[in-house]
């Protein structure tokens, strides 16, 4: 069977998707809360950047999603709508660019004091769900035209998608490597 | 700027994934390399003979695509015997794959400058297949290696998914052994 290539970064997205609720929610919050050393971050961080990331890149893929003419423009991230701060009781502003924790230390990320995990995983699900939406507006024709990234950056839309999908593959093997230290079996098989 | 095509896309990303794979190798001694975190967290190095034995199955498979079959380097060149691999279960498609903790830890690893040095050449010939792909060949039917019915392009996206999942691995072994790094990305 061909696959077109937003297709493929379609359902490239999904799998990961898929494999990161997966493996979280086979572990405790004690678990997931865990940092086995103060430069490896918990399970839970993990998924909080993923989630952010992906807030951030549905924001981005909204404009071209909706063919709007001015492709500089970002949707809404839920992180905001849904007021997601305030209700995780977040009295600063959240590290790293764009607030998604890339790029702070492992002291920053550590100070942040994320919620239960289940309260993640629900962010998760709704950021997943969201972007692979957007994915699967995203037509050929667009997938090869080009438009501004989260940095501002004017890069073909096909490559920021597979970029984003490398980028939760990368952390999603990290989860598993913090499984397998925690004792728990999978890291090895993939 | 020319707009890159999808096998342009796929080429530039697996170069840099390589390089990433590589240099989080570098930053580890052998003994750190070598440490198994737990009996259910196998060592940098095993990851990275992972990644270099699925570089090595992959540029064979896809040798066929885009030029003529040419055999994986771990036989051809003798790596296997050199390192006493003869007869050893190496799981699905002798990459490591599915192998059990157990089974990992037991593997004959040589060294990590050799681990390292087959990796750079197992990912070399893969990253020279892959800059030969081209639209037809990136849409070109290929079956693989879960048996899927597939494309090449479709493939290679999934090859490069798996090894940033290794490469986030490696960062997180890294992290834990103390390593700054795995945070930042």
């Amino acid at each position: 069977m061909r696959h077109s290539p937003s297709g493929i970064a379609l359902r490239r997205l999904a799998r990961v998707n898929e494999l990161l609720l997966e493996i979280v929610t086979e572990m405790y919050d004690e678990q997931a809360s865990h940092w086995p050393s103060p430069t490896a971050p918990s399970v839970k961080w993990h998924l909080w950047h993923v989630s952010r990331w992906s807030d951030i890149v549905q924001s981005a893929l909204l404009p071209v999603a909706n063919s709007e003419s001015d492709l500089s423009n970002k949707g809404p991230e839920l992180w905001d709508a849904l007021a997601i701060p305030y209700e995780w009781e977040f009295q600063f502003q959240m590290p790293g660019k764009l607030g998604t924790g890339t790029g702070s230390s492992c002291t920053e990320a550590a100070a942040l004091t994320l919620p239960g995990l289940v309260r993640i995983v629900g962010y998760a699900r709704s950021t997943f769900e969201l972007c692979e939406m957007r994915y699967s507006q995203i037509d050929e024709g667009m997938f090869e035209s080009d438009f501004f990234d989260w940095d501002g950056v004017r890069i073909q839309i096909g490559d920021a998608m597979f970029g984003h999908v490398g980028h939760l593959s990368r952390h999603l093997g990290m989860i598993e490597a913090l499984k397998g230290v925690l004792g728990e079996e999978g890291s090895a098989t993939g | 700027m020319p707009i890159p095509t999808p096998s342009e896309i796929i080429s530039s990303r697996l170069e840099r994934l390589d390089g990433q794979l590589l240099q989080a190798i570098d930053n580890l001694s052998e003994d750190e390399a070598s440490r198994w975190l737990a009996e259910t967290a196998p060592s940098c190095k095993w990851h990275l003979w992972h990644m270099a034995r699925w570089a090595d199955y992959v540029q064979s498979l896809l040798s066929d695509a885009v030029d003529e079959h040419s055999p994986e380097l771990w036989e051809f060149t003798g790596v296997s015997d050199e390192w006493g691999f003869e007869g050893v279960d190496l799981g699905m498609w002798g990459a490591g794959s599915g192998l059990g903790n157990e089974t990992g830890k037991s593997l004959p690893l040589p060294t990590l400058a050799r681990v390292r040095s087959y990796a750079d050449e197992s990912f070399e010939l893969l990253e020279s297949r892959v800059a030969k792909l081209d639209d037809e060949t990136f849409n070109a039917a290929f079956t693989d290696w879960h048996d899927n019915d597939t494309n090449v392009g479709d493939a290679m996206v999934g090859y490069i998914a798996h090894a940033n999942r290794h490469l986030g691995m490696l960062e997180a072994l890294a992290g834990v052994l103390g390593k700054e790094g795995s945070v930042t990305v």
